[in-house]
């Protein structure tokens, strides 16, 4: 085969589909360093090359450059990057989790104190109620105490026999620690009976309401005394309030 | 025109080759991260082209750029220029998995390797593979008759024989052979012999 017929090989040479037999002759020439065939079978090659560039681009997936690139030990540093990418968004995410929960904590307390104060307030709401309608009743019958007296405390006990007795005081001194107030029934005879425990409010006024019907006709005064905090079945002297009830 | 951007990146990217050879013979993983982002792309879209499967082709582009990673030592860096190396593997690597899904082995693996040993792809001009040669082929190739495109495709993206061609084709294995060179001729007219030599 001469030089000008194998001319049209060298692509097909270059590509790796020639006949055995001409494929055979080629690399014969090629063994002996032929340049003409050298020379042919490059540019071959640079036209394969350039068919390589016919196809429409295709986008490959981003994972495949990883991939490639971790198969000669990239991934290590990728690796590392990832891992301190992680590390930085776990940190943040600990520190956010952190801020929220301390958030959370806030709110939860808060919450909580409005919840006490709703309490505070709905038992307020619902013990004056009460004393409207304790006031309300045509049998209530009032009592003045501390009038004229230099010092406090000063107030009003309202009695009424089916519904018990309310008492509305103010400049209660604020009880010692440990130490509360104590409502005594007062009868005309024998000892006095305990009618209930309560404390005053910072301002030193309370509202109380011992809701039991009581004997109006057998006791003779109402009396309020500072006991220990679980209470006591005798009072204890002297006698904070003493509202005397009438005959 | 947007299938020749990848080429032209690659192309105007072109003047630190010879570093990047230098890098890649001296195992730096950088420079393979630079070679994939210069022919990724093209690289991809002619295995894809051949092998006509996703999976597969990113198989194939793996396994292109690891070998080009493991043999690139054999290339001369002053007198290489690595695109036409890397399709010609990227292109052997696909027409191979073709031929071993299809059953045809008669053209070994080996033989074709042959085609792709770094040494045969030095002295390359530079410009071996700019955007108006590429062009000038897209255009010479629409010039050809539906039978001698057809026959060059053949070849080219599924690596058959004139043989096989004739076979597939149900024709003559003359009639191949007159598509085949006419096609060829054809090309090197229109590129110029210079062109591409």
């Amino acid at each position: 085969m001469t030089h000008e017929e194998m001319r049209e090989l060298y692509e097909l040479y270059a590509l790796g589909v020639l006949e055995p037999e001409e494929k055979a002759e080629m690399e014969e020439h090629l063994a002996r360093n032929c340049p003409v065939c050298k020379a042919g079978v490059q540019r071959g090659l640079a036209f394969g090359a350039l068919f390589g560039g016919l196809p429409d681009s295709a986008d490959p997936p981003k994972r495949l450059r990883r991939r490639i690139l971790a198969s000669v030990g990239v991934e290590a540093k990728t690796g590392y990057l990832w891992m301190g990418a992680l590390a930085f968004l776990s940190a943040c995410l600990l520190i956010g989790l952190v801020m929220l929960n301390r958030e959370s904590s806030r709110r939860g307390e808060e919450t909580e104190r409005m919840r006490t104060a709703l309490r505070q307030s709905t038992s307020d709401l619902s013990k004056v109620q009460t004393a409207l309608s304790f006031l309300n009743e045509p049998e209530t019958e009032q009592v003045v105490f501390g009038k004229g007296q230099p010092r406090p405390p000063r107030g009003h006990v309202f009695v009424n026999a089916a519904r018990g007795v309310m008492l509305m005081a103010s400049n209660l001194p604020a009880a010692p620690t440990g130490k509360i107030y104590e409502m005594w029934l007062v009868p005309k005879s024998g000892a006095p009976i305990p009618a209930g425990l309560f404390q005053s409010d910072a301002q030193g006024n309370a509202l109380y309401i011992y809701n039991q019907a009581i004997n109006r006709s057998g006791t003779k005064a109402i009396g309020v005394t500072l006991e220990p905090e679980r209470g006591s079945n005798t009072p204890t002297m002297p006698l904070v309030i003493a509202a005397g009830l009438s005959d | 025109m947007l299938f020749f951007l990848p080429l032209l990146a690659a192309v105007l990217d072109g003047q630190d080759e010879s570093d990047l050879i230098g890098r890649l013979q001296r195992r730096d993983p950088q420079a393979l991260a630079e070679l994939y982002d210069r022919y990724g792309r093209i690289t991809y879209g002619l295995i894809h082209r051949v092998v006509r499967n996703a999976a597969a082709a990113e198989d194939l582009v793996q396994e292109t750029f690891l070998r080009i990673w493991n043999r690139v030592h054999g290339f001369n860096p002053e007198k290489g220029t690595l695109g036409p190396w890397v399709l010609t593997v990227a292109r052997n690597r696909a027409i191979d998995y073709l031929r071993s899904v299809d059953g045809r082995m008669a053209q070994s693996a080996f033989e074709i390797e042959k085609m792709e040993q770094p040494s045969l792809f030095i002295d390359f001009e530079n410009e071996i593979m700019n955007m108006d040669r590429v062009k000038l082929l897209k255009e010479a190739f629409q010039k050809l008759t539906p039978n001698q495109r057809e026959v060059l495709e053949l070849a080219y993206y599924e690596g058959l024989s004139q043989t096989e061609m004739a076979e597939r084709l149900k024709q003559p294995l003359g009639t191949v052979k007159t598509w085949v060179r006419t096609a060829l001729k054809v090309l090197r007219e229109q590129l110029g012999e210079a062109a591409i030599a």
